[in-house]
């Protein structure tokens, strides 16, 4: 098996046991993105040599010790260019970490490369970066979705293993989906925004774009947690949100809005969802119709306020 | 909706931008969506809803007024295009 096809804590598992080192998992990183990102597009840049000097210093025995994660062009790495795929901010070298950067190396990852957006994170299709367009691994005819299309499809494509995007109106949960890769926009206050630039302030999240549930789970267990830096994160313990992974969905309680299958929705997409619907009833879940009746404002409400 | 509710070349004026007649007529129509949005949002009677400002009821957050260390004057500066015996050199934009 390729390396780059890993999930994060089955490497992070491989170079705990010292069957790799952290700069052979940049290395092999390196090779993969020279290999596929000249079609994908997914990295606006990536600075591999200090990748590999800071791969030589980590301490393997921390919980993503030597896992390099991707980061969206929106989020503030030290020392890095963060221009949120625009030419205004072009030039501009971060001075500081943002709060979940911070956490990242705490843990002992290698935060990696200024990864494809639609600029400033308005769009949903990463056609609207200044460097030119993301394109989706599966299909390179089509979008990988936005704004975070870049870490989709860097995850998508194994030329990342994991990756930290940001949502305001599904700018991971969307692009997440059209790639096929596991997305989750945090609840409002769970991730602390410092150092991420702005879209909506009272609507923006930081959160994983990972292979599987089990390294969203291992991700928001770091970068989770109230932040002095930022007075609306939340004043929450931190749950270990793996343990949850192991209970599986037998007796959960799962509600299906109505709303959600309206006209327009593409067969396809109606028949992989109920499809998906059926596997989690025949694992013991309970599905419950249920009404959100103000669906159908959902979007302008989101248009006014997120732009306001 | 129609684009009379507001001057797309005033708010161009406004913005600092020139717009080609094209363009205006684009933005016109696209800002003419927007106020669509105002105007589907009418249709709900929301008086008897709470306003709201954060989804938790979060209300003030304090912290002790002690220093703590900051960016260094070098790192603040460091992206600065100007500067000056330790400030940033900006244009000057009021009269």
């Amino acid at each position: 098996m390729e390396i780059t096809s890993l999930a994060v804590h089955d490497l992070q598992a491989l170079i705990r046991a010292g069957q790799i080192s952290p700069k052979e998992v940049i290395e092999a990183l390196g090779r993969r993105i020279e290999e596929v990102d000249p079609l994908v597009h997914g990295y606006l840049s990536y600075d591999f040599d200090r990748a590999i000097s800071e791969a030589q210093q980590v301490d393997v025995r921390l919980p993503l010790g030597g896992v390099p994660i991707s980061i969206k062009d929106v989020i503030n790495v030290k020392g890095d260019p963060c221009g949120c795929a625009s030419k205004i901010l072009q030039g501009y070298i971060a001075p500081y970490d943002a709060t979940v950067i911070a956490k990242l190396r705490a843990a002992g990852a290698i935060p990696f490369g200024r990864v494809n957006m639609d600029e400033f994170a308005m769009g949903s299709s990463t056609e609207n970066s200044a460097f030119g367009p993301t394109r989706n691994p599966w299909d390179l005819t089509r979008i990988p979705g936005g704004s975070s299309g870049g870490c989709a499809a860097v995850v998508a494509a194994d030329e990342g293993f994991a990756a930290l995007g940001s949502d305001t109106g599904g700018s991971i949960r969307q692009p997440a989906a059209l790639c096929g890769r596991v997305g989750l926009k945090p609840t409002y206050g769970r991730v602390s925004r410092y150092g991420l630039v702005a879209f909506a302030s009272s609507l923006d999240q930081i959160g994983p774009i990972t292979k599987d549930v089990r390294d969203a789970a291992i991700l928001m267990n770091i970068v989770a947690g109230p932040d002095k830096f930022d007075s609306t994160s939340l004043d929450d313990e931190v749950p270990d949100f793996t343990v949850a992974l192991e209970k599986g969905v037998k007796g959960l309680k799962l509600g299906l809005p109505k709303e959600y299958f309206i006209e327009g929705l593409d067969s396809e997409v109606e028949k992989t969802v109920r499809t998906a619907v059926a596997n989690l009833e025949s694992l013991g879940a309970e599905v419950v119709e249920i009404s959100l009746p103000h669906t159908e404002f959902a979007l302008s409400t989101y248009y006014i306020i997120a732009p306001a | 909706m129609s684009s009379k509710n507001f001057d797309v070349e005033y708010v161009a004026d406004l913005a600092r931008i020139k717009l080609t007649p094209d363009e205006i007529k684009t933005f016109e129509s696209q800002l003419g969506q927007v106020l669509q949005h105002v105007a589907k949002l009418n249709e709900i009677d929301v008086s008897r809803v709470e306003p709201m400002a954060h989804s938790f009821a979060i209300y003030n957050v304090f912290r002790e007024d002690e220093t703590r260390p900051s960016l260094d004057r070098e790192a603040a500066l460091s992206n600065a295009p100007h500067q000056a015996q330790g400030l940033f050199i900006v244009t000057k934009v009021v009269e």
